[in-house]
């Protein structure tokens, strides 16, 4: 009599874990199709340094001080100072190695300017190492897909403006 | 449309099946070419419905899974899937190790295949609509589908590893154990119908299905039939992240492709017996008997993986515990009950 009664209570388990299963299937997967959805990360999310441009001006505000260059652990940070014709200081020029950069946000805390911030994307391959090494053009934002908003006077952030991917 | 080309192909046959009576050596080349386009017939929908279980196995899962399944290779959901996978596999080297014995390693997953296709000659797909209609089609049933343990032994063996011999014993026992129930529901189900024929038992259908007739009994057969298809919650003699694939785990390329779609013919097949001997064959009103056979055997096929995906394993020592101490029971109990239906219901 008692192996009977473990027979219909193993067969209601069954029967329950069938439930369960069934319910599950019907409900929608949580598969993210990344290549053809772009994912768009938080705020805050750390994905290479870049240089905020100034609206009026159209030039970075960036003084070529050399702090965050000498914050940079890896030293990956080279600034060639320049000075204008009202004295004002500019740089030059202006490299970052990305294939070293560790996103460690040393630099962007340096800046006694906030004229350096940390640009949410993620999507930084290059065929070749030497094309990791980044110039002024390329690390000036707002560039295509990017741009830069401030949050309270302060605080910039960096949104992606791209809308949906192809 | 449809309706006119097989009213035409059936004038077609008749009239060669005349031309043919003129000489008993014609009449033997009609039998033995109208024989061969049925195995074509068959094999073609064997491999057909294959690929389509394959896909419909890996989309299902997905969802039970809460993923998606594939997506990309065939843009609609994954369709062409299966012909790279199949590409795939037909591309790979076909290794065969120093020390197996080659005669066994070789013959095995053909063994295994045919086995299947076997099964294939007595499922009615519609009135008069079977390869033979045998008259001892359930007594053949049940030899085709024990052909399989010899498939599965001679991999084994022939494989030469430890796993493939482990996996192969448990297999092979678990097949054994698990036929003798099931061929006891078949016999339940022969006495209910009154005939060994398959096409007679769909036909004794007519009023009432046998699953309504035969509860314990379906429940009997429906155990067996996962340890018949080597599935979850009976899959020891592959299972894969036990025994690193059992008995197929020294066969790659083509013969592994072997063995792989050998298992699915097999589901189709054997949810195709299922569905003709308890939920009525191709009856069914309004719609062409065809596709009622076809639907019922999908829905069969789609109960079958949806328990794959909900149990978990058995383990071998409360697998045969189960075979022999609950389902031989229980067969002898159904067939008993069905004696005293039979003889004075």
């Amino acid at each position: 009599m008692r192996s009977l009664i473990a027979i219909v209570k193993g067969l209601w388990s069954v029967l329950t874990g069938l439930w369960v299963t069934f319910v599950n299937a019907l409900r929608p997967p949580v598969t993210f199709q990344y290549p053809e959805k772009y994912y768009v990360p938080l705020e805050g999310f750390r994905g290479h340094p870049a240089l905020v441009v100034d609206p009026s001006s159209g030039e970075p505000k960036c003084t070529a001080c050399q702090v965050c260059a000498k914050a940079c652990p890896l030293g990956i940070i080279e600034i060639e100072a320049g000075q204008r014709e009202d004295k004002k200081r500019y740089p030059v020029e202006w490299r970052l190695d990305l294939g070293r950069c560790m996103v460690c946000n040393l630099c962007v805390e340096a800046c006694p300017f906030g004229a350096l911030v940390m640009s949410p994307d993620y999507e930084l391959a290059e065929y070749r190492p030497e094309d990791l090494v980044w110039d002024l053009e390329r690390l000036k934002l707002p560039r295509e897909g990017f741009e830069a908003s401030r949050l309270d006077g302060t605080v910039l952030t960096v949104t992606f403006a791209g809308g949906d991917r192809k | 449309m449809l309706a006119d080309l097989v009213g035409l192909l059936q004038r077609l046959w008749g009239q060669l099946h005349m031309a043919a009576s003129v000489s008993p050596f014609w009449q033997a080349v009609f039998d033995v070419s109208w024989g061969l386009v049925k195995f074509l017939l068959v094999v073609l929908f064997m491999i057909l419905n294959t690929l389509v279980l394959v896909w419909l196995e890996r989309k299902l899962s997905a969802r039970i899974q809460s993923r998606l399944g594939p997506m990309r290779c065939g843009r609609p959901h994954g369709w062409l899937q299966l012909i790279a996978d199949t590409f795939k596999l037909l591309g790979k080297e076909d290794i065969i190790p120093r020390a197996v014995d080659k005669a066994l390693f070789i013959i095995a997953p053909v063994v295994v295949f045919t086995s299947s296709l076997l099964i294939y000659v007595v499922i009615p797909l519609g009135p008069g609509a079977i390869v033979s209609d045998l008259d001892v089609g359930m007594v053949y049933l049940a030899a085709a589908a024990s052909f399989t343990v010899m498939g599965v032994l001679m991999a084994g063996w022939g494989s030469n590893s430890k796993w493939s011999l482990l996996g192969a014993m448990r297999g092979a026992a678990m097949l054994v154990s698990y036929e003798v129930p099931m061929v006891l529901a078949v016999i339940a189900v022969v006495m209910v119908s009154g005939t060994l024929s398959t096409d007679g038992i769909v036909r004794a259908q007519s009023g009432l299905w046998n699953i309504v007739v035969q509860p314990l009994g379906f429940l009997v057969f429906l155990a067996a039939l996962f340890a018949e298809l080597n599935r979850v919650p009976f899959d020891l003699a592959e299972a894969e992240s036990e025994l690193v694939a059992g008995y197929n785990v020294e066969y790659s390329g083509l013969r592994f492709a072997f063995f792989f779609l050998a298992e699915y013919a097999n589901l189709l097949a054997l949810s195709a017996v299922a569905v003709t001997l308890y939920f009525g064959g191709w009856q069914g009103p309004w719609l062409p008997p065809f596709v009622w056979f076809m639907l019922k055997t999908y829905a069969f096929v789609i109960l079958v993986m949806w328990i794959r995906w909900t149990l978990p394993r058995v383990r071998v020592d409360q697998l045969l515990s189960f075979g022999w101490k609950v389902l031989l029971p229980a067969a002898l109990v159904n067939l008993f009950a069905t004696g005293i239906y039979v003889l004075w219901v």
